[in-house]
């Protein structure tokens, strides 16, 4: 599951300047692989992200995944049946319980109910979190939370997962559990991970990492 | 399978947007739903009592007066194949053993025709001989006088008496049946004879009475049927400005239910914007699964229209149950206790209904359009 990006600028515009977030990017992600891409806040990793899963569109450029232009009458589609994004906050729907949370993904994606039920049930054995099947998203710890979060991207099986911030707000002991469940989903499930991030953590496990600066991204060496 | 997963698809949804944080229900709606409920309520029950109190006042009507054509005497050149009956209407004296009081007459030359295709239905007893001495009274007129069938009272012409002599023609009468209108008093201040032998009335007018029995009949006959223009009155004219009032009265109460759906419809469009606002973040999200944000307002504007449909249509089966209720055990007769009715008409038809459903789904879709495009335009601007 290849992921290209070719030539991607994006600029915003506010009242006084227009900022060239992203000028000219080029990447390639190969299938399998931690993909790190570090930053200071505000340099445009979150529009990277967003570009690579389809919910923001460049100025110019093309992103393909597997040698499909990403174009936004396929983008839904491809959010449905192959990549997942992990945000750094509220993914999880406070609506619902987790076990719902869970299924959501699944029943977007039109996987028949029985068969997402017991699927929802196999992702929380993964993590021995059964227990927190009922349990509503305001009555979990924030490392639960972001843990749980990672299953709901992995719920209906993604080949890619975007990851925005995912420790942030975490501590020490929550990080460290999350980057190793990372790991694992990689290892035995081949997952893709594109993680936007600036903890230095990510790129001890990455197989590549780079970083994005004044609008051009670099490898981090 | 499809149609499971669109049902839970669908489920899931409508508690996302009908539930608020730690899955509970958001209290905001219960205002729109009772308004929608009340709404509907209103409407439906306007439309089956003062429906049912107006088409049931206005059949009495048409069924105890013919239209008519005033003629200066029984002799005109109106042919008899057009006219369905013919009489005239005075003010007599009426005496019994205890009482003696004022009274309108009316005559009519076929009184077992005005008996059988007009008040059948509203006869006490049942009685197919009417002779020439037969008088027809009024139910309240036999209550208030104590007079009952086969009692004989005395009709006098008072208007026609003799200058030198003092004395006015009367004529004696049995009391045939009782027919029941408690309208405007109409069966206490009437009472019907036949024409032959109502002789002993002078009249200056006559009636000649014309309905569309005879009318149905003669058009059988391909004959044409005379066009008798303005000089035809139209029946219970006299009850026209209680008729207008019925129907003002039904307006101003379908009034009051359209603007509590208005203002239903106002709290729907704020309830759906700021629902559609403090869940911004979770669009977010549904929109990173592969939701889109169009698909889910298009579902948010189904859940409002099926909301008003289910709750509308609650209304109209109360109105419904009230109507069995009423039927049963009169529950709407206390709230009008002077009513001209044995039981409040009640009459809710398909086409109200229909009415009632059309007027609150589309102020329902109105209100979530306008909401929905509120928080578009809002998203544009941030």
């Amino acid at each position: 599951m290849s992921i290209i990006l070719k030539n991607i600028k994006k600029q915003y515009v506010n009242s006084t300047d227009r900022i060239n977030v992203l000028d000219n990017i080029s990447l390639s992600i190969n299938s399998g692989d931690i993909t790190t891409i570090i930053g200071h806040s505000g340099v445009g990793k979150s529009t990277l992200l967003g570009i690579m899963s389809g919910v923001l569109y460049p100025d110019t450029g093309t992103v393909s995944i597997n040698d499909q232009l990403l174009s936004p009458s396929n983008s839904a589609l491809i959010r449905k049946k192959i990549i997942s994004v992990l945000f750094q906050k509220d993914n999880l729907l406070p609506e619902f319980n987790i076990k719902d949370n869970l299924l959501l993904p699944l029943i977007i994606s039109d996987i028949d109910y029985s068969t997402a039920i017991n699927r929802v049930d196999e992702i929380l054995e993964l993590l021995n979190m059964e227990k927190f099947k009922y349990r509503y998203p305001y009555q979990i710890s924030r490392g639960e939370y972001q843990r749980i979060s990672l299953l709901r991207c992995m719920s209906n099986n993604p080949k890619v997962i975007i990851a925005d911030e995912p420790t942030a707000n975490l501590d020490e002991n929550n990080c460290e559990q999350l980057l190793n469940l990372i790991v694992k989903l990689n290892r035995d499930l081949g997952v893709t991970f594109i993680i936007a991030t600036h903890d230095n953590r990510f790129i001890d496990i990455s197989a590549r990492a780079y970083k994005l600066f004044n609008g051009d991204l670099i490898i981090n060496e | 399978m499809k149609l499971n997963n669109t049902k839970i698809k669908f489920l899931l949804l409508l508690r996302f947007f009908f539930f608020t944080n730690g899955g509970k229900f958001r209290k905001t709606y219960f205002f729109q739903i009772i308004g929608l409920y009340l709404g509907a309520l209103i409407i439906s029950l306007t439309f089956s009592i003062m429906g049912g109190m107006e088409s049931q006042i206005f059949d009495k009507v048409e069924s105890f007066n013919y239209k008519y054509i005033i003629k200066q005497s029984l002799d005109n050149d109106i042919s008899d194949e057009f006219i369905d009956n013919r009489g005239k209407k005075s003010l007599v004296r009426c005496e019994t053993k205890s009482y003696d009081f004022l009274i309108n007459v009316i005559t009519y030359d076929k009184l077992n025709d005005f008996v059988q295709d007009k008040i059948r239905e509203d006869l006490l007893y049942e009685n197919n001989l009417y002779n020439k001495s037969s008088i027809i009274i009024g139910k309240s007129l036999s209550a208030k006088y104590g007079i009952s069938i086969g009692d004989t009272i005395t009709l006098s012409d008072i208007a026609n008496v003799n200058v030198v002599t003092g004395n006015y023609l009367s004529e004696i009468f049995i009391v045939a049946n009782v027919f029941k209108f408690q309208f405007l008093n109409f069966d206490s201040e009437n009472v019907f004879i036949m024409e032959s032998h109502a002789s002993f009335l002078k009249s200056e007018n006559y009636n000649f009475y014309i309905d569309n029995l005879q009318k149905n009949k003669v058009l059988g006959h391909d004959s044409k049927f005379p066009d008798f223009g303005d000089a035809l009155i139209s029946s219970g004219s006299e009850y026209s400005l209680l008729i207008s009032s019925i129907k003002f009265e039904k307006k101003l109460y379908i009034l009051l239910g359209v603007l509590t759906i208005i203002i239903s419809s106002i709290m729907i469009f704020n309830n759906t914007l700021i629902v559609l606002l403090e869940k911004k973040k979770q669009f977010k999200l549904l929109d990173s699964l592969g939701m889109s944000l169009n698909k889910m307002l298009l579902i948010m504007l189904f859940c409002n229209i099926l909301m008003s449909l289910f709750l509308s249509g609650l209304g109209l089966l109360t109105t419904f149950f009230i109507e069995k209720l009423n039927i049963w055990f009169n529950v709407i007769d206390y709230l009008f206790i002077y009513s001209p009715f044995e039981t409040i008409p009640m009459n809710l038809s398909i086409n109200q209904s229909i009415m009632t459903l059309l007027l609150i789904i589309i102020l329902t879709t109105i209100s979530t359009i306008l909401s929905i495009n509120n928080m578009k335009y809002r998203l544009e601007e941030e």
